[in-house]
């Protein structure tokens, strides 16, 4: 299914680019690729749960996984919200990375699923 | 210096994109989007290296008109390395440095932006807890037991519990419904 594709193409990207700056001592950067790879593995599952619950009403499938994406993501929102009133630059980073990987999920997805369906 | 800020500068300094950053610094000071543009890496990744930086103080800020610009601090980097490695701390500092990280890593765990998550289980850690809000309240003042919950409320919203605690502790003293600091 090209959806798990893209997911297993961003994650090992990221494991890719996580080696690279590993050997070139950027170890901060290189956590924050495995980060990047956590976030995209942690919403294969989601979609793999979301395909597995409504196997045959793809429609179903899209608006669970998309409803799981905003939960799981409005958390973080907060999280980078509370980092920025206090001004805790580290920990904004860090939400940041990861709702930009969110960001690029809800980019990709509604047309790989059109591709699909 | 301590051991454990020489550990974190070269710790800081081992970090690839961290020592471009201070290189960078050493031409001229610049901002942080300045920074990025010269590296190649977003401004909030160059951000998160330079709190690290300011933090292992190698780099310090200042603010000008429109930017925050970065300096590199001459005093620590024109330390010779031989210096940092033959300072030898006395047992007593080392001790005293242990503490010290021990009762950081305490309050970092159980403080999230200045509220009390929970309240620890083990009495070291609630009497470490307890003696890091005891810094709110003054010494040589009087206090009313209204004034003190408040001033615990703004730490965890079971104040009754943390003022009781604390006159346990000999961090507060009560008489006569009034509080005051130990």
């Amino acid at each position: 299914m090209k959806i798990l594709d893209y997911f297993n193409q961003k994650e090992s990207t990221c494991y890719e680019k996580e080696k690279q700056l590993q050997s070139e001592d950027r170890n901060d950067e290189a956590v924050f690729e495995k980060i990047k790879a956590n976030v995209y593995n942690i919403f294969r599952t989601v979609l793999s749960v979301s395909i597995k619950k409504y196997p045959n009403d793809s429609s179903k499938a899209h608006d669970d996984f998309f409803n799981k994406l905003d939960q799981i993501s409005s958390q973080w929102v907060i999280a980078y919200e509370k980092a920025e009133q206090h001004n805790d630059v580290e920990k904004m980073h860090i939400e940041n990375i990861k709702l930009n990987v969110v960001k690029d999920i809800r980019e990709t997805i509604p047309q790989l699923w059109e591709e699909t369906a | 210096m301590k051991e454990a800020e020489v550990i974190l500068l070269f710790k800081c300094l081992s970090d690839k994109s961290r020592l471009h950053i201070v290189k960078s610094l050493a031409i001229e000071d610049m901002y942080v989007e300045r920074l990025a543009e010269r590296l190649n890496l977003s401004a909030s990744t160059i951000s998160f290296h330079l709190k690290k930086l300011a933090e292992a103080g190698i780099v310090s800020s200042y603010k000008t008109q429109y930017y925050t610009m970065y300096s590199i601090n001459p005093e620590i980097l024109n330390t010779s390395i031989i210096k940092l490695i033959k300072e030898k701390p006395d047992d007593a500092a080392i001790q005293e440095e242990r503490e010290a990280q021990y009762r950081k890593r305490i309050i970092d765990s159980f403080f999230e932006y200045g509220k009390l998550k929970s309240i620890p289980a083990q009495r070291k850690k609630e009497r470490i807890i307890l003696e890091t809000i005891v810094e709110a309240f003054e010494y040589n003042r009087q206090y009313t037991e209204r004034e003190v919950n408040i001033i615990i409320a703004d730490f965890f919203d079971d104040f009754c519990t943390l003022r009781r605690d604390m006159i346990a502790e000999n961090l507060l003293g009560r008489k006569d419904r009034l509080y005051w600091r130990i």
